[in-house]
């Protein structure tokens, strides 16, 4: 029963393969190291591909409070990532269902990081059509679905 | 006869539950505004304002100036342009705009056009004058015949009315790309 | 008899329940609505320890757009800090004879108006009860966009979601500047 209580370990995923991140799901498709804006300044940068699962609109794309992918990687803690719509260069606003759009996620390096191998937990929020206060539509508590390990390539 | 009679009045007793319990809005559907849909001449009336949708554009991509600079935005389904002409009744009011598709899913208004000239996200519409605006919606191709707008107040829709305009009976001409003028 | 007696109680909860209820609704509403509005004869006027006074009220129509008007309305409010709080904030807005609500623009765009219509050419900011003194009146800019017509018979009022349902209503004769668009 002891067994039984204890959730599954969030599964391993690899490039090309969807995880859930709750009202979205997203394709990771590669990870690099590139150059940041100002000169020493390096970036991670995620690219994939989201795509809308409800049957509305979505401003929060990954949930609500908003719970980015988490990124840990030795002892370096990584700052939270900003996510960009590739088509505009610019911030992700909202995600229309049924168009899958080509997005970043960005962090950027902390000085102290040496190049090594990275692992990117990914957690979605539980939806529930009738909750138990007011039997309304909820996105309620996150749990994991899926953490990728790998390590960066750099950019050309 | 009696216990006959006592059956009947538990089971007319049942049945009347279980419809009440089956017919019972729920809350995400008595969280709705009312629906008001618009006449034949493409003018609705809703409790805040009255609105006319006057023409609905297909376009791959929309072009605007925004201080003194031409921003271009392209997308990968395609952009659906309402073009509306809204006056205020009782008091100023901030609209929105919500494209029903045809499958049942809502699009709200593309927030990546939201600076682009007359856009209802920005507008504001007082009582006694009309203005023209614009929605614009980002959809799959198709979502567009059979679906239908929805006009509602912004903020609280409760007790409210939403003004629904039918959809197009045939798909609009696609414009590669539309110039959205102030 | 028993069961007489058992409708009654009944009867009573029902009532006390839709009284408890229905007044804290009923105080939420009036915090919106101004009921209680009182006509003040000449430019000022005193709600709640708070005096409020019209300064300016000067409209601008431009000759290719008759039908429509800006106009800029300037009032000071002087009064002791606790008063000022106890208003939470401030709400200046006009009303037709008919009922018709015009509320004040912030758009940044159109505000740059209130620039050319004020008699000393500075624009003050929003209606603020938190910016208001004991030892003098605070000016405050607000700007309104309304159709021409309504300009003969308006009324302007001034209220905080403390003091509503009451509010003061001023009566509004405001000077028409006619500009030549460009």
């Amino acid at each position: 029963m002891e067994d039984a209580r204890i959730p599954d370990a969030p599964p391993e995923i690899a490039f090309g393969e969807p995880v859930s991140v709750g009202r979205s799901v997203f394709t990771p498709q590669k990870l690099t190291i590139k150059p940041g804006r100002e000169p020493g300044e390096r970036m991670l940068v995620l690219t994939g591909l989201l795509e809308n699962v409800t049957g509305a609109t979505q401003k929060a794309v990954f949930g609500f409070p908003e719970k980015l992918p988490e990124l840990s990687s030795g002892d370096t803690d990584f700052p939270t990532p900003q996510v960009n719509l590739v088509r505009d260069n610019y911030f992700l606003k909202q995600l229309e269902p049924r168009i899958r759009e080509a997005v970043t996620i960005v962090w950027k390096i902390p000085q102290d990081w040496q190049e090594q191998d990275v692992s990117i937990k990914f957690s979605a929020q539980k939806f529930k059509l009738n909750d138990n206060l007011y039997s309304k539509a909820s996105w309620l508590l996150f749990y994991p679905t899926g953490t990728l390990s790998v390590r960066p390539e750099k950019a050309a | 006869m009696n216990i006959f009679g006592n059956l009947i009045a538990v089971l007319l007793g049942g049945v009347a539950l279980g419809a009440m319990m089956n017919t019972v809005p729920d809350y995400n559907s008595s969280f709705q505004p009312f629906a008001v849909f618009a006449g034949k001449d493409g003018i609705g009336q809703g409790r805040q304002f009255i609105a006319e949708l006057t023409a609905l554009k297909r376009a791959d991509a929309i072009s605007y100036t925004r201080f003194k600079e031409d921003v271009s935005r392209d997308t990968s389904a395609t952009f659906l342009v309402a073009e509306l002409s809204i006056s205020g009744r009782s008091e100023s009011r901030q609209l929105e705009a919500i494209w029903l598709g045809a499958t049942g899913r809502q699009y709200s208004q593309s927030a990546r056009l939201e600076e682009a000239p007359r856009n209802l996200s920005l507008a504001r519409f007082e009582p006694g004058l009309t203005d023209r605006t614009v929605a614009i919606f980002e959809v799959p191709k198709d979502e567009i015949v059979g679906g239908r707008l929805a006009l509602a107040p912004r903020g609280g829709m409760v007790m409210d009315s939403a003004v629904h305009f039918a959809g197009p009976a045939a798909m609009p001409g696609n414009q590669p790309m539309l110039r959205l003028e102030p | 008899m028993k069961n007489l007696r058992w409708l009654a109680v009944t009867a009573v909860l029902f009532t006390a329940t839709l009284c408890v209820t229905g007044w804290s609704v009923l105080k939420d509403l009036g915090h919106q609505r101004e009921w209680k509005a009182v006509s003040v004869s000449g430019a000022e006027g005193e709600l709640d320890g708070i005096r409020v006074g019209v300064r300016e009220a000067r409209a601008a129509v431009v000759d290719n757009k008759p039908d429509r008007a800006l106009l800029f309305v300037r009032i000071d409010l002087q009064g002791l800090q606790t008063n000022a709080q106890s208003w939470v904030d401030c709400r200046a807005s006009l009303r037709s004879s008919d009922g018709q609500m015009w509320l004040p623009i912030y758009d940044y765009s159109i505000r740059g108006a209130i620039r050319i219509l004020a008699s000393d050419g500075k624009d003050n900011g929003d209606c603020n009860p938190t910016e208001v003194t004991e030892s003098s009146p605070t000016t405050f800019d607000q700007i309104y966009r309304l159709p021409a017509s309504a300009l003969d018979d308006l009324t302007l009022r001034v209220s905080g979601y403390g003091t509503r349902p009451a509010a003061l209503a001023f009566p509004l004769k405001p000077e028409v500047r006619r500009f030549k668009a460009e």
